[in-house]
């Protein structure tokens, strides 16, 4: 500061740091946090108040879950058996199971949550992959929720607050299996679904500008009977479950879910990504449909309430 | 000694000859901005009827053009705070002329930034969710508490060497501008008298300002990479994010800065203030910062 001292400088420098100045504050900064880690502290209250449960479920503790004889909750899981699956192609019918689910849940009209994908077979064939919301143990997209809307129910479903959901999305970017869906404009509501008394495990009547996604029809279970999808299944391909008591059924038949894994070389999508996905597929031998995967030729889902439906939008996918 | 008087009664008399003076061309730009930002709220308006419907945004490209904004004005708000905390702290007297610019330049872009989260929320009425319900284990949640923290603290960083500045005004323009802009400026110059002690005390408050920012900012830019880098998309699922946010941010930054300054440069001829040992300077800087 000896030498010329630029014109605009003010007289006593404002702008420059004394190293030794500079490291007192450091030290100062840091003693004033101690008191606040100290071993039981302020610091543990806060952390047990900051640091929240992955997901709130305030509506869903109303609700008790499903339990065996013995007390123990129940585990919902699906087993989709790929070898009975031919996306409908022998029904002459879109995939039937979307259709029910579309059905019963009032799904906004592009939304598929249980989705038909289509695909080839190593030595030819086609293989079709009905894919509901795969509720893993280990899901991606309850960590990074920023309110808490989506969560793990005890019952190991996890579920979407639609009364909380802020519509930030990054959920959908958390997905690795793309199961969740947006709702971009306002949804189509026929007048039935706009009467429902809104549950997060129904999700009816849906909500602008908030993400939906496959329920795994927790409700419907409780109340003795089978999911939609499952219920539609004009081949029997989808088993629902409980892993607790290692039962599935697929509405004939109830079998030893845990054998019927095993001796069928069950597997799961994407299981490096360490998810834990709920639900399990039976490899399938491709079925011989006369075209290629993905040429035309399979019928578009159907929205049969749509014309009951005022002001609808619908957007594509 | 003269000399210096003349040079220091020029340099104010040119820079506050925008506050002083208001031409056809300001009311122009004025007139073209609002048509713009009108456009845009008539837009948001349909947006809030429609829903993002209108966006056309779809579930596979969930994230548009408002998150790559966002992404965009965080990464410009690097220039200003940090690039003025780090020359400060450098003690580079090159700096003098540009530090205000950059200072303005971080905060403007980061109120905008943040602006473009609200936008892009499906339901924008429950942004204060983020707070009642908050998780920590949210990168959004880190996303709100590192941007308003990062905003908070660049508004105290170019307010606090602005007092002298603003007294200035107060002192000098008394006659010149009318009851409201007066108020305006004696309210935010705080008595300042030019006293040795508020400087001393200034120059503190500068200085802890300096420390802290610069972790801040750096925490901002990693921290704002972490919704991309912790989701399970493909391509965004890495850890390289961070760095890249880091590094691009500065040198956005200052070449936004050094845009700017070439504007403001030809628009209020400051050539003689702005000369081009700064541009050098910072064409010297943006190299460093590439090694």
């Amino acid at each position: 500061m000896s030498k010329r001292r630029h014109p605009t400088e003010t007289p006593v420098s404002i702008n420059s740091i004394d190293r030794r100045d500079a490291l007192k504050y450091i030290a100062m900064s840091a003693i004033g946090a101690v008191p606040l880690m100290a071993p039981g502290g302020v610091m543990d209250g806060l952390v047990a108040e900051v640091v929240r449960g992955p997901g709130s479920g305030d509506q869903i503790s109303a609700t008790a879950p499903a339990t065996t004889k013995s007390g123990r909750i129940r585990q919902w899981s699906m087993i989709i058996d790929l070898a009975k699956c031919d996306g409908c192609q022998s029904q002459g019918t879109p995939p039937q199971c979307t259709t029910a689910c579309i059905e019963g849940h009032f799904a906004p009209q592009p939304m598929e949550w249980i989705e038909v994908y289509e695909g080839e077979v190593d030595g030819g064939g086609t293989q079709f992959i009905p894919t509901p919301c795969q509720q893993c143990e280990n899901p991606p997209c309850v960590k990074v929720c920023p309110v808490g809307a989506t969560f793990s129910t005890p019952e190991g479903v996890v579920l979407i607050d639609q009364d909380r959901c802020i519509g930030c999305r990054i959920c959908m970017a958390a997905c690795p299996y793309d199961r969740r869906f947006f709702n971009w404009g306002n949804p189509p509501i026929p007048p039935e679904a706009a009467l429902a008394d809104y549950s997060v495990e129904q999700q009816v009547p849906a909500t602008t500008g908030t993400v939906m996604k496959c329920d795994f029809c927790p409700e419907m279970v409780r109340d003795g009977t089978l999911p939609y999808c499952v219920q539609a299944c004009p081949n029997d391909a989808i088993w629902y479950g409980d892993l607790e008591e290692d039962i599935a059924t697929n509405g004939r038949t109830i079998v030893k879910a845990s054998r019927l894994i095993s001796e069928n070389n069950g597997y799961r999508l994407k299981e490096h990504l360490g998810t834990q996905p709920r639900v399990h597929y039976l490899p399938g031998h491709g079925e011989d449909v006369g075209r290629d995967p993905g040429d035309e030729g399979r019928m578009p889902s159907e929205w049969p309430w749509i014309e009951r439906a005022e002001g609808a939008v619908s957007w594509t996918r | 000694m003269d000399t210096v008087t003349n040079w220091r009664e020029r340099l104010i008399s040119r820079t506050t000859r925008p506050a002083r003076i208001t031409t056809y061309k300001y009311w122009l730009w004025l007139g073209l901005l609002i048509v713009i930002t009108g456009n845009g709220a008539f837009q948001y308006w349909n947006q809030l009827q429609d829903g993002l419907y209108v966006t056309d945004m779809r579930d596979r490209i969930s994230w548009g053009l408002y998150i790559s904004m966002f992404i965009f004005f965080t990464g410009v708000s690097m220039a200003g705070t940090v690039i003025s905390a780090m020359l400060r702290a450098a003690k580079a007297q090159w700096r003098a002329s540009i530090t205000r610019v950059a200072e303005f330049i971080t905060a403007f872009a980061l109120m905008i930034g943040a602006g473009f989260i609200i936008v892009d929320m499906g339901r924008p009425e429950r942004i204060l969710s983020v707070y009642l319900h908050g998780r920590w284990q949210s990168p959004i949640m880190w996303d709100v508490m590192a941007i308003t923290t990062y905003l908070t603290a660049s508004v105290i960083y170019l307010y606090a060497p602005m007092i002298p500045d603003l007294a200035l005004f107060r002192d000098r323009l008394k006659d010149k501008v009318g009851g409201l802009r007066n108020f305006v400026y004696r309210t935010l110059a705080l008595d300042w008298n030019g006293s040795s002690t508020q400087f001393r005390l200034l120059g503190k408050a500068i200085t802890i300002m300096t420390l802290i920012i610069i972790p801040i900012a750096v925490s901002v830019h990693s921290v704002v990479s972490w919704i991309f880098g912790m989701t399970l998309r493909v391509g965004w699922n890495t850890a390289i994010f961070g760095i890249l946010f880091v590094a691009g941010a500065v040198f956005s930054g200052l070449a936004t800065l050094i845009i700017i300054m070439a504007v403001l440069r030809k628009t209020y001829h400051w050539e003689e203030y702005i000369t081009e040992r700064q541009f050098r300077s910072e064409e010297h800087t943006s190299e460093l910062q590439s090694h």
